[in-house]
C-alpha cells in the first residue's frame, strides 16, 4: 500500500480513537483520583520502590569494586570493564530515579497532610541518594586511573567530563540524548494531554500543570534548537 | 568502511584495553570501531595508525560508494 495512503489511514483511525475515547471521558462521570483514599499504597510502592533502589545502586557499586581488585588481562579485562561500565549505568540510572521518587513521596506527605515521618524519610533518602551519585561519580576515577578526568568538586564539572570523553564515548552520549531529547518531547505532549482530559472529566483543573510542562517543553527545544543553529 | 583494527590488534597480542591506553583512546571507542558501528574521527583514526605504525589508509578503507 502506498506509504501516503497508510500515514493518511493510521491518522483517521488514531483520531476516530480520540474521538471516541474523549466522548466517553466526558460523557461519563469521573470524580477524579483521591489520592488520599490510597495514601498507604502510594507511600508503600514509594518506599519500596526508593529502597529497592537504593539497594539496588549499593549492589552495583560493590560488585564494581570487587571487580576492581581483580588482577586480570586479556579479553578477561575487557570483558571486565564492559561489565563494569553497564554496572556503572545501572548504579547511576537507579539513583537517578531516587530524586524524582523522593520528591514525589515528600510532596504526597505534605500535599496530602499525612505523615511528617514519611516527609523526612523522604528528604533523608534524597541525601543518601545524592551521596550514592557523589560516591559514583569518583567511582569513575578509580575505573578509569589512566585518563585526566575532573574532580567531582570542580565548577563546571559535567561539561568537564564532556570535554575529557573522546569522539567514541560522545557519539554514544549523542545518540542517547538524542532519543531522550525525543521521547521526552512526545512524553510532555501526552502529558499536556491526559492533564486536559483529567481537567475536563473533574473538577479538578490542572491548567497549572499544563502551563509548567508547556513553559518546560519551550525552554527545553528553545535550549536545542539555538544550541544547534548557533554552530 | 572496513577496519583493520581488531586484525592489527590480535597481531600485536594487545587487548582492547591496552590499546585503548596506547592510543590515548576509550576501550568503549576501540570497540565501537571494531564493531562497526562508529566512523573514528580524523583524531582517534591518527592515533590508532600512530600506535600500529602505519597510515590511517592502510587500517580504514572505504567501499567506492561510500566515497560517491
Amino acid at each position: 500500500m502506498n506509504k501516503n495512503l497508510q500515514l493518511i489511514l493510521r491518522m483517521l483511525v488514531g483520531g476516530a480513537i480520540g474521538f471516541f475515547l474523549m466522548y466517553w471521558v466526558l460523557s461519563s462521570p469521573f470524580e477524579g483520583i483521591a489520592f488520599s483514599e490510597y495514601n498507604v499504597w502510594v507511600n508503600g510502592f514509594l518506599l519500596v520502590a526508593l529502597i529497592g533502589l537504593l539497594l539496588f545502586s549499593f549492589i552495583r557499586y560493590r560488585q564494581i569494586h570487587r571487580l576492581l581488585n581483580q588482577p586480570l588481562t586479556g579479553d578477561a579485562e575487557d570483558s571486565a570493564d564492559q561489565q563494569m561500565y553497564r554496572w556503572f549505568s545501572d548504579g547511576t540510572l537507579s539513583l537517578n530515579l531516587v530524586l524524582p521518587l523522593s520528591l514525589v513521596l515528600i510532596s504526597v506527605n505534605l500535599v496530602l497532610d499525612q505523615q511528617l515521618s514519611l516527609v523526612v524519610t523522604g528528604f533523608v533518602v534524597m541525601g543518601v541518594g545524592l551521596i550514592g551519585s557523589i560516591r559514583f561519580q569518583t567511582l569513575v576515577q578509580h575505573m578509569y586511573p589512566e585518563r585526566k578526568l575532573p574532580d567531582i568538586s570542580e565548577t563546571d564539572y559535567a561539561m568537564k567530563l564532556l570535554a575529557a570523553s573522546d569522539d567514541g564515548e560522545k557519539h554514544v552520549m549523542l545518540e542517547g540524548l538524542y532519543k531522550t531529547h525525543s521521547l521526552v518531547n512526545m512524553m510532555l505532549i501526552v502529558g499536556i494531554i491526559l492533564l486536559l482530559f483529567y481537567s475536563l472529566s473533574t473538577s479538578s483543573s490542572q491548567l497549572f500543570s499544563i502551563f509548567v510542562i508547556t513553559f518546560i517543553l519551550m525552554v527545553s527545544n528553545a535550549k536545542y534548537y539555538l544550541t544547534i543553529r548557533n554552530r | 568502511m572496513k577496519s583493520k583494527v581488531k586484525e592489527l590488534r590480535a597481531r600485536h597480542g594487545w587487548n582492547q584495553t591496552e590499546l585503548a591506553k596506547r592510543a590515548n583512546i576509550s576501550r568503549q571507542t576501540v570497540s565501537l570501531i571494531e564493531r562497526g558501528e562508529f566512523m573514528p574521527s580524523l583524531l582517534i583514526a591518527t592515533k590508532i595508525a600512530r600506535v600500529f605504525e602505519t597510515t590511517i589508509e592502510d587500517i580504514f578503507q572505504f567501499d567506492e560508494e561510500e566515497l560517491l
